[in-house]
Order: structure tokens, then sequence, then C-alpha cells
């Protein structure tokens, strides 16, 4: 009897929050969305509004966005990740949930998708051949992608590149807004007046942090996979000169290994897919600080290895 | 009769009949329940053991193609999994070579490494052994210079472990980050229920060519996994369990290897509470076949009555359901509470848990008293070094 009768309050309450969740086409997935606050779900909508709305049974991830039971639900209010009552978080300041949402996304997608091989990188594309920009925090690698983003390269992910495990060893698109820290923000912002950006999130973990939304012809070559060409990893030094100089295939190898998520899991088959994206592409080391020197030489990288195909 | 039927969880329904009857449930479902069960599944670390299923009968191909992708990344983790714990058990077989007695697998790591067909797509978390108590302590050391480190380094812990529990504080690889459970017994030493391992010892089974790596015999993998699942307090992949443990069953009733054999294994290791429940959950939940004289006896031997029987098997209904918000409320929560509180008391006498208890309670303020005494000496070596500089 108090089987039956505990299911159908779980199922009301699940029914409670159903009445807001919107389900969104992210890349290779669907994700449904459902805050206990409108405004947080009205800005995570803004920031993916140009990503088609998916009306199906099936999605496959089903995020809450709730502000936690008890005293932090009023003084000082917080707010908590969950997907199916995991939290893999602790709850961060209620005005943080739009970075919160963001980090959550990645944790769901590199702790499951495990048919990619996910690494910690942007990857950004011109004349249907792309370049993958891996790099540890601080590096300088969204800001450069973002910058080259507005330059006209297509944004295919700013985060997590996916690459497919078989022989084409293709990136797939997530195109999720870019992330941008502290200076980084205002740089970009008064560069590309026309950028479109989320709210900012003062004071997190990693500083201010603000999202600049994926544009919309980005948006809309999402199921576009690409080929990649180039492994770039960016280096940004205040006082750097541009330069651009090879890098060998073995130390490539192993940075993009140690800058993956799922390589452990993947065991054989992720040796051999990066051995495979290693191998067919171009691999450099790029020091910068003058972001227009930057763009230059990568945009003239770009034809150059072209015209040597 | 007295033992009647639990019933069947409804909010689970889909999920348990997908485990049990996959040709015709996995053609039944419609998208929006199988959006349930995928969730469901991936809480209750079943996602791996689904693929199996279905991939076992060619089942793969006719679900919608958003689920099975679903199953596949969890049949790519378990695949691991069980690469993993061939790798670590044949580097465990190679390190402890010169111990005396066998090494026995247990748990998740015996299923993976002797392949049994039926648990295949199995989660795990960590590696579990069985040795003879005398070894223990060279194996500490072979391990240990092979890379194995103690976890639980307080004075404390290591003293529990090592006076009233089963096993020697849990190690863990500092390369490869797997964890290794050292066991010399299956109930803790403190338990009311002790259980003896020689008799374990007595019918192992050889799993590698050079026999130096064991298993338990069939009858007494089930009784172990039982004892674990229904004395132990934590339900957090319970499902999962009662599914391993409905799985050996099937194994156990083709093998000509007959009821009565399990019960009277049950009664002479001190385990028919746990079998029988195990039993009544395999059959009411899962569907298999048990015979109503060997529930009857278990529960004679297990000297379950009336009150007390129904109540346990309530907190169990509870308690095993996979941990998701379709499945858990209050009530759930506080017999998931009451079990754990239970298996305390089962795993030591009152005299002992009292003082373990507050120990436990108090110990986070200890730590970060430890913590600042320890901060604070940092500090000052930070502040001579600052001087040196300064004066330099």
């Amino acid at each position: 009897m108090q089987v039956a009768e505990k299911t159908i309050l779980g199922h009301q309450a699940n029914e409670g929050l159903e009445a807001s969740k919107n389900t969104i086409n992210i890349g290779p997935f669907s994700v449904s969305i459902s805050c206990d606050q409108a405004d947080l779900q009205a800005s995570i909508m803004a920031l993916y509004r140009y990503f088609p709305l998916n009306a199906g049974d099936f999605s496959d991830f089903r995020i809450d966005m709730t502000r936690p039971r008890g005293l932090r639900r009023w003084f000082r209010p917080q707010i908590n990740f969950t997907i199916d009552g995991f939290l893999p978080f602790k709850p961060l300041p209620n005005d943080q949930g739009l970075a919160l949402f963001e980090w959550g996304l990645n944790w769901c997608i590199t702790n499951h998708c495990h048919e990619y091989l996910i690494v910690h990188a942007a990857v950004i594309e011109k004349n249907g051949l792309s370049m993958i920009l891996p790099a540890p925090p601080g590096a300088g690698k969204s800001t450069l992608c973002a910058a080259l983003v507005c330059d006209g390269w297509r944004l295919l992910s700013d985060e997590l590149a996916l690459i497919c495990l078989d022989d084409g060893h293709l990136i797939v698109p997530l195109c999720r807004p870019v992330c941008l820290k502290n200076r980084s923000i205002d740089i970009i912002k008064q560069k590309y007046p026309q950028a479109e950006f989320g709210p900012i999130c003062r004071d997190t973990s990693k500083g201010d942090v603000a999202h600049m939304l994926a544009p919309e012809e980005s948006v809309e070559k999402m199921s576009v996979f690409s080929a990649p060409q180039w492994i770039v990893f960016p280096r940004y030094g205040s006082t750097s000169s541009t330069s651009l100089m090879p890098r060998s295939k073995a130390e490539t190898y192993f940075e993009i290994a140690r800058q993956s998520f799922n390589f452990h899991v993947l065991g054989e088959s992720g040796f051999n897919v990066l051995r495979g994206v290693v191998d067919q592409c171009y691999c450099y080391d790029f020091e910068y600080s003058n972001l227009d020197e930057a763009i230059d030489c990568l945009n003239t990288l770009s034809f150059q290895v072209k015209r040597v195909e | 009769m007295s033992n009647k039927v639990i019933k069947l969880p409804e909010s689970v329904a889909d999920l348990l009949m997908l485990l049990t009857v996959p040709d015709t449930t996995a053609k039944r479902l419609t998208l929006s329940d199988w959006d349930l069960v995928v969730r469901q599944a991936r809480s209750a670390g079943l996602l791996g053991r689904l693929n199996a299923i279905l991939s076992k009968r060619a089942l793969i191909g006719s679900i919608p193609v958003a689920v099975a992708k679903h199953l596949r990344w969890g049949g790519i983790v378990t695949k691991r999994h069980a690469e993993l714990v061939r790798f670590e058990v044949d580097e465990i077989g190679h390190v402890l070579k010169s111990i005396s007695g066998p090494i026995v697998l247990l748990k998740g790591a015996a299923y993976s490494y002797c392949e049994i067909d039926s648990i295949d797509g199995r989660l795990f978390s960590d590696i579990d052994i069985l040795l003879k108590r005398e070894d223990i302590g060279k194996a500490e050391k072979l391990l240990e210079m092979n890379g194995w480190l103690a976890t639980h380094l307080s004075d404390y812990d290591q003293s529990y472990y090592r006076t009233w529990m089963h096993e020697i504080p849990p190690l863990k690889h500092g390369l490869r980050q797997t964890e290794l459970d050292v066991h010399h017994a299956i109930l803790p030493l403190s338990a009311r229920v002790k259980t003896d391992s020689n008799l374990l010892f007595q019918r192992i089974v050889p799993v590698n060519p050079e026999q130096t790596v064991f298993r338990l015999s069939d009858e007494d993998m089930l009784l172990h996994s039982m004892s674990h699942l229904f004395f132990d307090g934590e339900f957090k992949r319970g499902f999962r369990d009662l599914d391993d443990i409905r799985s050996l069953l099937l194994d156990f009733t083709e093998s000509d290897k007959s009821w009565s054999d399990l019960v009277s294994r049950a009664v002479e290791l001190g385990l028919s509470h746990p079998c029988f429940y195990a039993l009544i959950f395999s059959r009411d939940w899962f569907g298999v076949e048990v015979p109503e004289s060997v529930l009857c006896q278990l529960k004679k031997a297990a000297k379950l009555r009336g009150l007390r029987d129904r109540w346990m098997r309530y907190l169990f209904s509870e308690a095993l359901l996979p941990l998701h918000p379709t499945t858990t409320g209050t009530l759930n929560t506080i017999a998931r509470y009451f079990l754990y509180i239970r298996s305390h008391f089962l795993r030591m006498p009152i005299n002992l848990l009292i003082p373990h208890l507050l120990y436990k309670a108090f110990l986070p303020l200890l730590e970060s008293f430890q913590r600042k005494k320890k901060l604070s000496g940092d500090a000052g070596i930070l502040q001579i070094l600052e001087e040196q500089a300064n004066t330099r």
C-alpha cells in the first residue's frame, strides 16, 4: 500500500517540475531543463536561443536547477544542479546558476557519452577544416576561440571536443556558448560589439564568468561534422610576441591524452583514435599577446596549409 | 501461507520487466517509457547490464536509436571495467604468488574475471579478495611494495579495521587508483553472525591456469552476495546487487546443484536470514521460481516470525529500490536510515558500537582542530623562509 502511495507522490512531484520543462537539442544531445526559478530558466533559454527545441518524449539528460530545501533557500540563497536526483556538485550561490548549469552539462557529457573521445579543447572551423585548441585553464583558449569565431570562423565547441571513434575521426559540433572569464569579457565585448552575451556571473570559483552566444550560423550548421586539420596549443603571455612553432606529434599525443576526460574509459579504442587524429593533423605551439596578430597568424595558417594539401 | 508475495514496485515495473522478460518488454515500451527506464537504470548502475541483456538477445537493433545509444555508452564503461579487473587480478596474483594460501576473488571481481555470463555488463567499483588470516601480514607487505597503499591512515581507523573488521583498511594503487579490499572473513569479527572462513576455503574453485587465484563455490558465492546485501546498511546499489543475486540464482538452478544444497550450506554458514530475504525478493520482484519448502526451511532456521518478518520485508522493499526521484520519498529515506542503523547493530555489539559512533561523530571536529594546528605550523615555516629571503 505504502509503496503504491509513494509512487504516486513521486510522479506528482516530477510532473510539477515538468510544467516548466524545456528540451533543447545541443549538438548530438537532447537536454531537458527545468528550473524552479523562472528567471534562471529564461536566461538559460536565452543563451541557447538559436538552438532547436525538441518536443519528443525522450531526452538524453534531464537536468533540474533547484533551490535547496531549508535555510539556504532563503538566507543567502543557493542553487543546485541535479540530474535524476544526483548532485555532482555542491550548491553554488543563486546568482551563479547559469555558470553552474554550463559546468553541470559538461559533467553530464564527459561522464556518460563514451562514443566520443572527449578532450578539453575548443574547436573552430575555416574552409571546411577544423582546428583543435587544447589547453589548460588560463592559457587563453576561450579568448582566442571567441575572437576567431567573431572573425568568421565557425564555432564547433569551446570546452569539449567530441571526436568520433570511427575511422574518419570527425569532430561533432556542440556549439555551446563560449565561456569567457575576467578581463577577456571586456576585451571581446569592446573588439566585437556585435557579439551577443549572457549575464555576467560575478565571483565564481573561476572569477567573473560570462558566456558569449554561439553565432546563429554556427548553430544552424550544428549537424555538420568536421575533419580536424590542425592542433594548436595556444598560450597567452602578456609580453609574448606572436609565434607559431611546430610541435612534435609524440608530445602532442601525450598532452591531448592528458587533457582528455575519457581516454581511460575508452582503453584501446581511445588510443587508436587519438593516434589517428594526431597523425592527420599539423601540430603547433602558439604564443600570443596581441589578439589582432594572433587572428592574422591563424587565418594565414588556414590558407597556407590548404594550399599545401 | 506465511510467505506471501511482496508487491511488485510499480515505480520500477518497466525496468524490472526489461531485466526479467526482455523480449516482450523491449517491444512493448513507448519512447516515454524508455525515457524513465534509462534514467532509472542509470541511477541504479544498470545501463551496461541492459546493454548486455538486450545485445545477447539481438534486441538492440529493435529499440529506439536514442535509447540504444545510452545502453551502448553503459556497455563501453562495463567493458573497460572488465578489462581492468582482468589486468588487476592477474597483477595481484603475480604479486602475491609467494603467499602460502589461496587468493580468492569475491563479488564483482569474481563475476567479471570468471566471465559469469548472466552477470555480463556489470559495473564494479573495487576489487575484493579473501586470504587466509595468517597470510594477511605478508600479503600486505607485498602489496605495499608493489604500489598498493593504505587509504585510512588515522590510528583509530587502522586499529578499528584490524581489531574488529573482516578486512584490513582498504588499499588503493598509487598510480592506477584502483581500490583493493583484502578480507580474511566475509563478516566482521565483531558481528553477531560468525561465518568460519575455513568452511569457505574448503570448497574454492580455481579460476586461472596457474591455479593461484580462486573463487568461492557456486553456493558460497551466492550466499556471500546475499549476506553482503541483506546484512549491510548501504543500499545505494541494492537494486543492482539484487539483480546479481537473481542472475547467480538462475545459473545455480540450471546447474546440477539442488536447492537443498543451498539451504544446508546457508544454515551451516549461519546465513539463513539473508538467504531467505534474497530468495523472497528474487521470487517476487524478478520472478525466480523458488520452492515454497525452501523458503519455509530457511525461515524456520532464521527464526523469522510474524511482525518482525513483515517489518523487515517492508524496509527492504523500500531500500532495494534504485535511488531515483521517481522511487524515493520520505518513507524511503526513513527505511534506508533504519537499515543503516540495523547494519551497525549487526556489525558490532552495543558496547563497541557506542564509542565507535561517538568517535565518528566528533571526528570532523577533531580533524579540523588538527588541521588548524598543522596549518599554523606551515605558516611558521613560510615566515622563516620569508625572513631568510629578506635578509638575503
